[in-house]
């Protein structure tokens, strides 16, 4: 622990030269900028910048990728909550409430208590890396595939809550979801299922075209569409753009809660960064003393989720530093990064590189304030955007909409993707279906899939597996208790109530 | 006499055309994916050994790499400074997938570096070495889990050639596919596969870091440094490899592609490739354009049999 601490502080006086700072300023400032870009992500910009940085010392070059890894999920809640366009998985959960909250005249509320508690998320989710990260890889390691899946299932129990008012059209949307994620190369056998001869489907559909789709056209559309005639004056900000008391003492429980989440989750190789927003969402919701706010603008439906997705980016460094497994696409980069110095990630590289990794480490704290920094002023200026008239807003909205899908793999049938999706998103809003579910079958659906025929494939079939590892067993046996628990105990009060 | 001037006047232009002024290299995978790597270390050689500065790489990912395939197809039509990278998958990918193009709608220039296929356990495993590997999986061939790649992958060709010579059907192996290759170890590291393929590379800090065992490669001579037989010592006749190559548009005349013929041959002997292949792991697997298409066709026609054998081509 201490041997930890002293090496932490010779990473620190590696990263704060004034040499090195400037690259972590570089970085975090780019890293911003295409974090509000959907589509251009921080794996595709950190591959772009390896030739330029050629030349340069490899600690400054980690510290400036450090910094547009983590200014890349600032910049995707900024975009997020001002113009619904969630440009990245991460993302999307922060949509909804920021979103709401941009639309009620607190955007700077919004965006305040996602630059904090990415702050407070980030710098935690550091720490435990720093102190924790051989340790937490070695347990998300013995997690095989039917504890993912029994995982997966715990998620989707808990996530019932999300299926809003309707339970018909919670559904219909949920099945939508799992239809469109169902879309691609089968992941056992690697035959294409429903990609009707494209072969830009075969890949699946990407996550963020479904969301952008969705979210900022459908609603964009909808919008036109119904309250064209309505002068609105939603977006005007009202009061203070700082968080009153009453947001502070809703967003820092929230804050913790996703960090809590986030990290774990992040660190675990399949683990993603959409599975910690998802359930940090829905345990907000629940918890929250105002669940009718709930999707009309609940800071906690920000707070958490936000801090859940910059724990989890944090967590998902951990098996890359640690044992150098690439589980993430800005992971695979950073690892072909490390290859162009011709240094090796892995078990070895603490004790061969200490300079570099520390020097990584103590720039991830660094950015993270630096962001900070940068972002709390910059609120002021972001919701500014929102007084643009509505028109000129939505055309924006429009274009960076086309934009971010196009930059995403670089070709046009993406954009034509998006606008089918774009007004599926609308015929869902005109018949009162709620997105949020169809969100939740695309993202776990393909997950359970992979786990549950990988789990029958190793065990040939037999179905006990899921009950004979003790992980899985006690997972289902919550996620049953979840769904059962609450049927049995209306029984038992009707039962109750007929006898008194 | 004409005939012959003007074959040696056709050899001079094509020996000293010099390299091209600019190049554009196509991945058909995204950041970070094994050919993006292969293109982006083409590009650091042709830059830092200056024969051609203005190098770009441009990622199309999408459909098994066929989605870059078919847009440089169509949009790069006698364009004698765009290339197009490729590797055992992009000659996979079409067999298993009804796809509308193949490596057979482009004009492959050269095969230039791979790394041969090898077999790993995590090191306290109960499997001792490829014979007692071998031995478990004819007693009791569904036991074994196999951990490699995609479904059709090299590593899911691989094995089931293995098997196959071993004396069993190709589809008792029991193969898991992974998304990627940090699942793949993650899977042989905790123990749920009992073995995994894939390249060395793949495996090496982990064996390093005495966390994984290497029980045979793939290779026709043993590796330097590795301290494992190959199949053929142990009486399978498997040399497989994952490899990477270059390829340019079908459209071009011999003419037009000298140039970037110039580049490869130039580049292939220069000393930041042989220090970046070392760096890297790579073996240099380089042919020239006859050669390789003969390669092409050779593993094409063997990826297909034995797919045919799984059950899994279109």
């Amino acid at each position: 622990m201490l041997d930890t601490f002293f090496a932490l502080m010779g990473g620190f006086a590696v990263a704060l030269t004034i040499q090195n700072l400037g690259w972590s300023l570089l970085g975090v400032t780019l890293g911003t900028m295409i974090g509000v870009l959907p589509g251009l992500g921080p794996a595709a910009t950190v591959a772009l910048l390896m030739p330029l940085t050629v030349g340069l010392d490899p600690i400054s070059a980690f510290i400036m990728f450090a910094g547009i890894y983590y200014g890349a999920q600032y910049g995707g809640s900024t975009a997020s909550i001002l113009l619904n366009t969630p440009g990245e998985a991460g993302a999307m959960m922060t949509a909804i409430e920021g979103n709401a909250m941009a639309r009620r005249g607190r955007g700077a509320q919004a965006l305040a208590t996602a630059a904090i508690g990415s702050f407070v998320a980030g710098t935690i989710a550091t720490i435990g890396l720093t102190f924790a990260a051989p340790l937490l890889v070695e347990l998300a390691l013995k997690l095989t595939a039917p504890d993912y899946f029994a995982l997966m299932i715990l998620s989707l129990a808990t996530v019932t809550a999300l299926l809003g008012n309707s339970v018909g059209l919670g559904l219909a949307s949920l099945f939508i979801g799992l239809f469109l994620g169902s879309v691609g190369l089968d992941p056992q056998t690697g035959q294409s299922r429903f990609t009707f001869g494209i072969i830009e489907l075969m890949d699946g559909i990407d996550t963020v075209v479904v969301a952008v789709g969705l979210f900022a056209v459908g609603e964009t559309l909808y919008t036109v569409a119904y309250q064209n005639g309505v002068v609105e004056k939603i977006h005007q900000i009202k009061g203070s753009v700082r968080l009153s008391r009453e947001d502070w003492s809703r967003s820092w429980k929230p804050w913790i809660r996703g960090t809590l989440i986030g990290f774990p989750i992040g660190s675990i190789p399949a683990g993603g960064s959409e599975l910690p927003t998802i359930l940090s969402y829905s345990l907000e919701k629940k918890l929250s003393r105002k669940p009718e706010e709930f999707g009309t603008g609940a800071i906690e439906g920000v707070a958490g989720p936000e801090a859940a997705n910059n724990a989890s980016a944090a967590g998902a460094l951990a098996p890359l530093l640690a044992l150098g497994l690439p589980t993430s696409t800005t992971a695979a980069v950073l690892l072909a990064a490390f290859q162009q110095y011709g240094l090796r990630p892995g078990p070895m590289l603490f004790d061969s590189n200490p300079a570099l990794v520390w020097g990584l480490i103590a720039s991830l704290y660094i950015g993270n304030a630096l962001l900070l920094v940068l972002n709390l002023p910059l609120v002021g200026v972001w919701v500014k955007l929102l007084s643009i008239p509505k028109p000129w807003l939505y055309g924006g909205i429009l274009t960076l909409a086309v934009l971010g899908t196009y930059s995403l793999n670089g070709n046009s049938f993406d954009v034509v993707l998006l606008c089918i999706l774009g007004i599926l998103g609308f015929t869902m809003r005109v018949f009162f279906m709620p997105i949020v579910p169809c969100i939740l079958g695309l993202i776990l659906g393909p997950m359970i899939e992979q786990q549950l025929r990988r789990s029958l494939a190793i065990s040939q079939g037999d179905w006990t597996v899921f009950l004979t590892h003790p992980l899985s067993a006690l997972l289902l046996a919550l996620a049953a208790a979840i769904v059962l628990l609450p049927i049995i105990l209306q029984l038992t009060r009707r039962r109750a109530s007929q006898h008194g | 006499m004409l005939k012959t001037t003007l074959a040696l006047i056709f050899a001079a232009t094509t020996a000293f055309a010099a390299p091209p002024e600019r190049l554009e290299i196509t991945v058909p995978g995204g950041p970070g994916s094994g050919l993006d790597q292969a293109a982006r270390g083409i590009e650091e050689a042709l830059r830092s050994e200056g024969i051609v500065r203005n190098v770009q790489v441009v990622n199309v990912p999408g459909g098994g790499g066929m989605v870059a395939l078919s847009q440089f197809i169509t949009t790069k039509d006698g364009d004698p400074n765009v290339a197009l990278v490729q590797g055992a998958g992009t000659v996979f990918f079409p067999l298993t997938n009804a796809t509308p193009v193949s490596l057979a709608d482009v004009r492959p220039l050269a095969r230039l570096a791979g790394e041969y296929e090898v077999i790993a356990v995590r090191a306290d495993s109960e499997i001792t070495s490829l014979e007692d590997l071998m031995a478990r999986f004819k007693a009791d061939p569904g036991s074994i889990a196999w951990g490699g790649g995609s479904p059709g992958s090299t590593e899911n060709i691989f094995f089931a050639r293995l098997g196959k010579i071993a004396g069993m059907e190709p589809r008792q192996v029991n193969f898991i596919p992974h998304p990627n290759t940090g699942e793949v170890v993650v899977s042989a590291l905790n123990g749920q596969v009992s073995v995994v393929g894939g390249g060395m590379q793949d495996f090496l800090p982990q064996v390093e870091g005495g966390k994984m065992r290497i029980l045979a490669v793939a290779a026709p001579e043993r590796l330097e440094g590795i301290d494992a037989p190959t199949l053929r010592e142990l009486g399978y006749d498997i040399v497989f490899a994952n490899w990477r190559g270059i390829s340019v548009h079908k459209s071009l005349s011999d003419e037009d592609v000298a140039p970037m013929r110039e580049m490869i041959e130039t580049m292939v002997k220069s000393d930041r490739w042989h220090e970046m292949l070392a760096e890297r792991g790579w073996l240099d697997f380089y042919l020239p354009e006859a050669e390789y298409q003969q390669f092409i066709a050779d593993e094409e026609s063997a990826a297909k049999e034995i797919l045919t054998e799984l059950g899994i081509t279109q």
